[in-house]
């Protein structure tokens, strides 16, 4: 551990006068254009733009965020389609989901194929309030979500939310 | 209902357009795709991990409707295993798959309905006994594998 340490100081140590160097040069040179955003950062905007498009309770700008034949299982059924995933949004925002927010995490992304990325997340929808006005307790859960690249924008093909249940206490030994 | 049946015929219309041999091939795929639900069950159902886990791929990963996560082939066969000897000791799974949705032609995710018969009565609480899953499965060299798997329980009981 103590060597890892020492190796990462030596490493921090030699780094900086490079990037002294590095910046002295660019001075001179014209200003370089930001790198790409990588996979991984077009994947994570995917779910920011799930989250603002929520936040409008706009059914159509999240469904536009699905293949043409992108689907959602959840407990209220098999959504196929765009406009089966709208319609049950819709519904959504239309009742338990009017007003809320939701807050999406990407926990790990897998690349099946490079145009193919397996994402898995946490979620939770909170500011939800029940027919009579009363503040109800946050939604949390998992998602799995299997994303596909065309002309260079991520889709959702397939999105899988599920709420864990509690785990029992481990029984006793003896 | 109405919408149900007026989706379902629109589903209808939608597939239609598809060419019919590629229409044809899809259905053999969907049928091969379908059956690895039994193949799952009839190898836990027999005890054999092993064949449980050759239905993976050497990379896979698993989250069970606890939200705890397993990866890799030997991982997930030892959790089936130590759930077969233990909470679901001496018990059956039926598995049928309801959904096959191609997200590429090597590429699908497949939903299935599980329950489990016969599980051991014992103090602590009761341990799920029906749920769904979903598996992400890829084709590799000619056959289907699991990448990705994840159970869940419905949250509320079915009105």
């Amino acid at each position: 551990m103590r060597t890892v340490l020492r190796i990462a100081l030596m490493v921090s140590l030699a780094v900086v006068p490079a990037f002294v160097l590095v910046g002295c040069q660019a001075a001179e040179e014209p200003e370089p254009a930001a790198p790409p955003p990588t996979e991984e950062e077009l994947l994570h905007q995917l779910a920011s733009d799930y989250e603002a498009a929520w936040a409008e309770g706009d059914a159509a700008a999240i469904a536009a965020l699905f293949t043409e034949d992108g689907d959602v299982v959840n407990d209220n059924g098999h959504f196929q389609g765009r406009s089966a995933v709208e319609e049950n949004l819709r519904q959504g925002f239309e009742t338990i989901y009017q007003g809320t927010s939701i807050a999406i995490e990407s926990t790990s992304v897998r690349f099946l194929r490079p145009d193919v990325a397996l994402v898995d997340g946490t979620y939770e929808i909170t500011g939800a309030m029940s027919p009579e006005g009363e503040d109800l307790p946050a939604i949390k859960g998992l998602w799995m979500g299997v994303d596909v690249k065309a002309d260079g924008k991520w889709h959702i093909s397939s999105l899988r939310p599920m709420t864990p249940v509690e785990a029992p206490e481990p029984p006793e030994e003896g | 209902m109405r919408k149900g049946m007026i989706a379902l015929a629109m589903l209808a219309l939608a597939t239609g357009v598809v060419g019919l041999a590629a229409a044809q091939e899809t259905t053999d795929e969907e049928a091969a795709l379908k059956a690895i639900g039994s193949q799952w069950a009839d190898a836990w159902n027999a005890g054999d991990m092993t064949a449980v886990g050759a239905l993976y791929t050497e990379d896979a990963d698993y989250v069970n409707f606890f939200g705890q996560s397993v990866s890799g082939r030997a991982q997930i066969e030892a959790t089936f295993s130590e759930a077969l000897d233990t909470v679901y000791k001496g018990a059956k799974i039926t598995i049928e798959t309801t959904a096959v949705h191609f997200v590429k032609p090597d590429i699908v995710v497949s939903d299935s309905e599980w329950e489990v018969t016969g599980v051991p009565e014992g103090e602590g609480p009761k341990i799920p006994t029906k749920g769904a899953s979903t598996a992400v499965m890829v084709k590799q060299d000619g056959e289907w594998k699991i990448a990705a798997h994840r159970t869940r329980v419905a949250a509320a009981p079915a009105e």
